[in-house]
């Protein structure tokens, strides 16, 4: 039983990196808007219809996809904010709900007009390729996927350090208020925020494209994990996120193999309200971020 | 309040006045899950069950009355309550088709035995659904105890016959997803392989929407299972053999119980590594020669309208929509001579179509008032199926069978 160990943490880390690459986009939303976007599930799906489709009709492989994709998808965000988020901003939190599931709803409803309820799948070289070390496998898709989660992180986080427009985003973060009044035009840098945010969601659909099948609703199953991930870590937090996912993985596959595979989720989530009790704001969260929509 | 009640004259005396002019045509409801999770395979369901009424009334109708399908889209247990209920209150049906998944079924035939109508059942399999007592409701196809059982037997009487050892000598592991369906196959599945011998190392359930199945794959090598019996959903069915291959964990054999593994998709996600998993459903490709002339006929009939208006060869889901909805229409209702349930309640029971009567294989003949399982067809039974050379062909039972079992013991994924 302890020989598989190592083998157990591997795949946990693994896992949580596929779930620190969903919830990174979703958190910087939140942490910029103080939206909680519900249709994030949805933008991965329609990343994933766009890998699928490029890689079957001119064999494009999907992690190049993501330069053609996530340029599209961010482009897509931008529209979205201006039609559909802006007007909401400052509505009731209900209201932001509503308007978030509404745009989820109709996504899946467009994708399965679109392209009907099928499971489509493709299938590269490394789909199912693994690499050995010791007695240990390491899944090829699931390893690209948590490295090009790691980088995605890596580029936001140092966006957000060292550009001027990742400055004003912090400053906006910090005090909305305060930052219009230093002359920060708040309405461009939320656009942004969306687009970039769903172009997350978009590399993220690309990765998951060669190990999940594609569906109108596969977004809803990929998204729920990320959600816990989001506050586990913290709101607004993309370090948080990765932390946050590597948790969730980890105690997922352990509690799994040891306890119950049908219990994982149940036992990552008592985890995930003990945290919570200690650390309301997440591990990684400013303290009072967690409030919003109370105010 | 006044104007509501007036609201609702009109509206009453409008859809009056609309059931009045089509007074020639009989209206019935069909209720699946057209959109969400569910809509790949209860379109299928549903696209079946049109083909039986487009070919009923291109043969003048039953009884000259034309059938006209009333959809309704019941995606989750909710809607298919309210759909159920609109369908049987507003749109006036006594008379409802569906549902393909036993959850939604559960939730829409409560409403339709309430208002005294009719549920013929042309999909779920939960072996609860016809143990409730309900007077109007009837199901055509097989439970899904019966396609566990079937999946264990399979395990002895061909997979334990061709590794040449007895079921003690064979560890047994069954995974599932945990929804009604899984679980009640599961657990039919469990008992039977523990009745034949084989050593049944755990029954392992898991959520169906689970992103990484890595800890089951790693616990279904730590138990040395020769033969894996798994009840799945979607994504799951991918996740466990592309995790199996990615872990290393190879079995003597690997039998699916329906849905997803019967499916086109499945072997689009697996190419050649799809070869030698079995899969117990009922299927469309069975041997026709076990059939009646008339079944083989309604069958090759079928398959050509099916191809022609859907572009795709129907799968078993198809198939059963359209069996279910053609017995209903040709022996139950022209026998009945009208659409009132209690006509058609006793028109199904007296119904007593030998095996080999339907296009699938089954006979039909209802289980009566009284019987623990009251409205079952006691004549509708799975067939085992493997993959070979990306198609399924049906392996058992030996009068249906189109091949004989191949690829066992599995070869090991590097040689797949």
């Amino acid at each position: 039983m302890i020989s598989i160990l190592p083998q157990l943490i591997v795949s946990g880390i693994l896992i949580g990196g596929i779930y620190a690459l969903l919830s990174i986009g979703l958190t910087l939303i939140f942490g910029v808007l103080r939206i909680v976007n519900f249709a994030q599930g949805e933008f991965i799906m329609l990343a994933m219809f766009g890998a699928f489709w490029l890689h079957q009709l001119w064999g494009i492989d999907p992690y190049l996809s993501i330069f053609i994709i996530a340029p599209v998808i961010f482009v897509l965000g931008l529209a979205t904010e201006r039609i559909v988020i802006k007007p909401i901003l400052h509505a009731p939190h209900a209201m932001q709900i509503f308007a978030t599931f509404g745009i989820s709803v109709i996504l899946q409803n467009l994708a399965l007009t679109l392209w009907g309820p099928d499971y489509r799948s493709i299938q590269t070289a490394y789909s199912t390729q693994s690499f050995i070390v010791g007695t240990v496998a390491i899944s090829a898709s699931s390893l690209y996927g948590f490295l090009i989660a790691l980088a995605m992180a890596g580029a936001l986080i140092g966006f957000l350090q060292f550009s001027r427009h990742g400055k004003a985003l912090r400053a906006l973060v910090q005090n909305r208020y305060a930052a219009s009044l230093m002359g920060i035009d708040t309405e461009r840098l939320n656009r942004l925020a969306f687009g970039v945010g769903v172009a997350c969601a978009a590399v993220a659909g690309c990765v998951l494209t060669p190990i999940y099948y594609t569906f109108p609703t596969v977004g809803i199953d990929l998204i729920i994990t990320a959600f816990v991930v989001v506050v586990l870590g913290g709101l607004g937090s993309v370090t948080g996120a990765i932390i946050g996912g590597l948790i969730i993985g980890i105690t997922q596959t352990l509690t799994g193999f040891f306890i119950s595979v049908e219990f994982k989720d149940l036992i990552a989530l008592i985890l995930f309200i003990a945290i919570l009790l200690i650390r309301p704001q997440g591990l990684l969260g400013r303290a009072g971020m967690e409030e919003v929509g109370m105010k | 309040m006044k104007q509501l009640l007036a609201g609702l004259l009109i509206v009453a005396a409008v859809a009056t006045g609309a059931s009045a002019q089509e007074e020639e045509d009989w209206r019935i409801g069909a209720l699946y899950p057209l959109t969400g999770n569910l809509a790949l395979l209860g379109n299928e369901n549903l696209n079946g069950a049109r083909i039986a009424v487009d070919m009923i009334n291109e043969k003048g109708g039953v009884d000259g009355h034309k059938i006209v399908l009333v959809t309704g889209d019941a995606s989750t247990p909710d809607k298919a309550q309210s759909e159920a209920e609109r369908l049987a209150s507003l749109e006036n049906l006594d008379v409802i088709t569906g549902t393909y998944s036993s959850g939604l079924s559960y939730a829409a035939s409560q409403v339709i035995e309430r208002h005294g109508g009719l549920y013929w059942e042309t999909g779920g399999i939960s072996d609860g659904l016809t143990q409730r007592g309900f007077k109007g409701y009837f199901r055509v196809v097989f439970t899904a105890s019966s396609n566990g059982q079937l999946a264990a037997t399979i395990a002895k009487e061909i997979i334990a016959r061709k590794l040449e050892k007895q079921p003690s000598e064979l560890t047994v592991l069954i995974v599932h997803e945990d929804s009604d369906y899984g679980t009640s196959v599961a657990k039919a599945a469990e008992a039977k392989a523990t009745e034949l011998g084989f050593n049944v190392a755990d029954r392992l359930p898991y959520k169906a929407t689970t992103t990484d199945l890595s800890s089951l794959i790693l616990r279904m090598k730590a138990s040395g299972a020769n033969i894996v019996i798994a009840s799945s959903y979607a994504n799951d069915a991918l996740l466990i053999q592309r995790q199996m291959k990615q872990l290393g964990v190879n079995v003597d054999a690997f039998i699916g119980t329906g849905g997803i593994y019967g499916l086109p998709s499945f072997a689009e996600g697996l190419r050649s590594a799809v070869n030698g998993i079995f899969d117990t459903e009922g299927s469309a490709a069975i041997n026709t020669a076990a059939l009646t002339d008339d079944a083989a006929a309604l069958l090759a009939e079928f398959k050509e309208r099916f191809e022609k208006a859907y572009g795709s060869v129907p799968s078993y889901v198809g198939t059963q929509g359209f069996v279910g909805t053609y017995v209903l229409l040709d022996r139950v209702a022209r026998k009945a001579g009208s659409l009132d349930p209690e006509a058609l309640k006793q028109a199904a029971l007296s119904l007593d179509i030998e095996e080999g009567g339907t296009p699938l294989g089954w006979g039909v003949k209802f289980a009566g008032e009284g019987d623990p399982m009251q409205g079952q067809n006691l004549r509708a039974f799975p067939v085992a199926q493997q993959w070979q050379h990306g198609k399924l062909v049906v392996v058992a039972p030996d009068k249906f069978k189109t091949a004989d079992a191949t690829l066992v013991p599995l070869p090991t994924w590097s040689e797949r």
